[in-house]
């Protein structure tokens, strides 16, 4: 890791956070949102907009999983202060279902990021064929071991002026 | 590394909530504990989970009608 040369000094001091007077920030007051059913309300408004639907389809084409999206979004509403992180956590399978059902009518091929094995970086598949290709090669270097041994004949003789005399 | 996505679970969660309530045989004499409405705790509507479940179920049919699956 390379060394920082001079010290960074124009970022926020430990605590900084807590320093804005009490209730400064929206999600320091109550929420707008008190119950489940308002907040459902909000994002079927919202998800359902025209504008929003070509938003989200564009983000579903670029193949951004929708459980990232979902989390995304309740967590803004959270920052912004519409609805507490309880009612956020609670409403999220209501997003992801209605951006699914979004991504169904605009026939959009979009990845849900709901399942693990699937969309975890490598798949099995991927593994099993590199492992075969590891031991093809190995197989191929275990059937021409006479390469390698001529490759060790061939090594010079150091020629420094340090070097041991051979009679 | 995958990092933790509350909504992953959420949504996983959400699944398993038993939607229908199931019936208690009740007794009909004299000393029986009255039925008051809004009195049953296993009101499933009460709870905020399972409202969210039942959203979910309308959507996913809607859904899956639109694919016709």
């Amino acid at each position: 890791m390379a060394l920082r040369e001079e010290p960074l000094f124009d970022v926020p001091i430990p605590g900084q956070g807590l320093t804005a007077e009490l209730g400064s920030r929206p999600w320091q007051n109550p929420p707008q949102l008190s119950t489940v059913d308002e907040a459902i309300d909000y994002y079927v408004e919202r998800l359902t907009d025209e504008s929003a639907i070509e938003q989200i389809v564009d983000i579903l084409e670029l193949g951004v999983p929708i459980a990232n999206v979902a989390n995304a979004l309740q967590l803004g509403a959270v920052m912004d202060g519409v609805h507490s992180v309880d009612i956020g956590i609670l409403v999220i399978p209501v997003i992801i279902e209605l951006m699914m059902y979004v991504g169904d009518i605009s026939d959009v091929e979009y990845t849900t990021g709901l399942n693990k094995k699937a969309e975890d970086g490598v798949s099995d598949a991927k593994i099993t064929k590199a492992a075969n290709k590891l031991k093809n090669k190995i197989k191929e270097a275990d059937s021409a071991p006479d390469k390698i041994d001529e490759a060790e004949d061939d090594e010079e003789e150091p020629k420094g002026l340090m070097t041991r005399r051979t009679q | 590394m995958r990092r933790f996505n509350p909504s992953i679970s959420a949504y996983m969660n959400i699944n398993k909530i038993e939607l229908e309530n199931k019936k208690e045989p009740t007794g009909s004499g004299l000393l029986s504990p009255m039925r008051m409405p809004g009195m049953n705790k296993n009101d499933k509507k009460a709870d905020p989970a399972a409202r969210v479940a039942y959203h979910v179920k309308a959507i996913r049919e809607k859904r899956q009608n639109k694919n016709g699956s």
